[in-house]
């Protein structure tokens, strides 16, 4: 297990909200970690909204040198400090990767100095979402994502959910599906993203490796 | 069918392909850009046409000319894309044909900014476009109806032979939301006026909005008139929660509606009798909604994002029976519920 996490997967998977979840639970049990923002496909939803949780809970937010966390502009600016944490072995990094192959293409310039430590790069897998319900579908995401990135994923991570509505179902037919990925790639599958409400019955249906979502950081109470 | 996780965008378009349309010609632009995307990807797969236009001007053109000749066809894109494409649209109305157009919503004037925005309120019901024309207009408030209205649009444009636009701020377009396909056959219309070639066997159709003979011109403006009186009978959608003994009544549509849901809640908990109106067709406006208020009724909050497009209509549907008020945020800020419980609590004081 590495320090650096890098998360990667396709847009709308959730990658997000389990950057932001992890970074929170880094915050409460490990001193504290550095988020960095790389998307820069897509300007809403993204962790770097989330400036003013992370800097009440230990959690330094990289996102682009405009010391502007929360300008949305399409701009392809990204903070000069990443160069920095790729070399910075002693903290926990968190890299949020913007969707599909296109928003991971942003690693490829690090790439050269990514490969050169150790890294885990995970992909978040959501069987809810049309174009990754199959093993082979999602099999075509990580060679987009290994692609472009220029470095290979080597965790998978089951976040199949309905937001507010996910069932122990969703959760057992993520898994499967995650498993049947790990199987056909080897790549190993790392844990189960589930809500705190079904951690019991998860168990009971003997699952295991969760990652329990603290709280839905990135979805407003009226949504 | 089982539930699935969908993107505002990627839902329109699916919906849309369920609907039988099988064209699509548009221009990138955020907030709606995975719309496109997600058309370019899967209409080929069905046989359709996907094709990126050089401008939103040539996008609304093409899809005057591929509704001309009686195919379903959309173009999507956000405020000053819509701004580009008021020439076209004008020219589709006077043309009498039918087509859908989205517009994901972002703060203007001008280029703006790419956060949510319901600032185009006035571009859609009142037009941009010159000439006496309607639109068809609907703006859901979360995705399910997004994807419902999309499924029955093309019939409404076709059955009336007028566009229909649909309006979703950017948080439509952007947000995720568990969704169902409902399995629903398309009826399409025969389409006598279409240029589909003549074989030989008829004169050729024309499609075309210039008449240079005033009387002429008028007449089709009539027989428009019509037609838009029908669909201002037949179309009005809207939801009306507790208006009948409310103390206040807030209007609002969209994503703004669901963060007053979200007050209306914790009001309902705290013994305070405050409906809402939420129109889900902008035009025809559901002016008859307001007629269920209770008459004590202290006043009519209108919270919008914008600083104030709607309330007119607000205005002429209160005709003077209750006095009417503005809360509203701009440029991509969204309203938070705490700010709406405020000014509904002004009201309710007599404060405002």
């Amino acid at each position: 297990m590495s320090n650096l996490k890098i998360i990667t997967g396709h847009y709308g998977s959730g990658k997000t909200e389990v950057c932001v979840n992890l970074a929170m639970k880094y915050a409460k049990h490990n001193g504290g970690c550095i988020i960095a923002d790389l998307d820069i496909v897509n300007p809403y939803f993204r962790s770097r909204e989330k400036d003013e949780l992370f800097l009440k809970n230990n959690v330094r937010l990289v996102a682009n040198n405009l010391n502007m966390p929360n300008m949305t502009a399409e701009i392809p600016a990204l903070s000069s400090e990443l160069y920095g944490l790729i070399d910075n072995h002693e903290d926990r990094i968190i890299f949020d990767v913007g969707g599909d192959g296109n928003g991971s293409r942003v690693l490829s310039r690090f790439a050269h100095m990514i490969e050169k430590r150790d890294y885990d790069m995970y992909l978040v897998l959501n069987a809810n979402r049309p174009f990754t319900r199959d093993a082979d579908s999602a099999i075509q995401y990580i060679s987009d994502i290994n692609t472009q990135s220029r470095l290979k994923i080597n965790g998978i991570i089951n976040n199949t959910h309905l937001l507010r509505e996910t069932s122990l179902d969703d959760i057992i037919r993520g898994d499967r599906l995650a498993n049947e990925v790990s199987e056909k790639t080897g790549i190993p599958m790392m844990f189960n993203v589930i809500p705190e409400r079904l951690e019991e019955e998860c168990k009971n249906a003997g699952l295991d490796k969760f990652f329990v979502l603290e709280e839905l950081y990135m979805r407003p109470d009226w949504l | 069918m089982a539930k699935i996780l969908m993107k505002g965008n990627e839902a329109i378009g699916e919906a849309a392909i369920k609907a039988g349309c099988r064209y699509f010609f548009g221009y990138p632009i955020t907030p709606q850009t995975e719309l496109p995307e997600y058309m370019s990807r899967r209409l080929p797969e069905e046989g359709g046409v996907f094709l990126q236009a050089e401008s939103e001007i040539a996008a609304i053109n093409m899809v005057y000319g591929a509704a001309g000749s009686g195919v379903r066809v959309m173009t999507s894109s956000s405020s000053p894309g819509i701004a580009l494409k008021q020439e076209g649209i004008s020219y589709i109305c006077g043309a009498m044909l039918p087509c859908v157009i989205v517009n994901i919503v972002r703060g203007g004037p001008g280029l703006g900014g790419i956060q949510p925005a319901q600032s185009d309120y006035y571009q859609v019901t009142r037009g941009g476009g010159n000439g006496d024309y309607r639109l068809i207009v609907y703006a859901p408030a979360n995705l399910q109806e997004t994807v419902d209205i999309m499924q029955e649009a093309f019939d409404v444009s076709e059955y009336y032979r007028v566009p229909v636009m649909l309006v979703g701020d950017g948080m439509i377009g952007q947000m995720m939301e568990p969704i169902e396909f409902k399995d629903r056959q398309p009826n399409f219309q025969d389409k006598p006026w279409a240029t589909t070639g003549t074989k030989g066997e008829r004169k050729p159709n024309i499609v075309n909005s210039l008449y240079l003979d005033p009387q002429e011109l008028e007449n089709n403006n009539l027989a428009l008139d019509k037609i838009y009186k029908e669909i201002e009978k037949n179309e009005v959608r809207y939801e009306a929660v507790n208006v009948e003994d409310a103390d206040v009544v807030v209007v609002a549509y969209g994503t703004t509606s669901r963060i007053v849901k979200s007050v209306l809640e914790e009001c309902d908990k705290e013994g305070l009798k405050v409906g809402l109106i939420r129109p889900i067709t902008l035009w025809p406006y559901p002016f008859e909604a307001f007629d269920k208020i209770n008459p004590e009724c202290k006043g009519i909050l209108c919270t919008e994002m914008s600083l104030g497009q709607m309330i007119d209509d607000v205005r002429i549907a209160a005709n003077g029976r209750w006095k009417t008020h503005f809360y509203g945020r701009t440029g991509g800020m969204v309203p938070q519920p705490d700010d709406i419980k405020a000014e509904i609590m002004k009201i309710l004081r007599g404060e405002k």
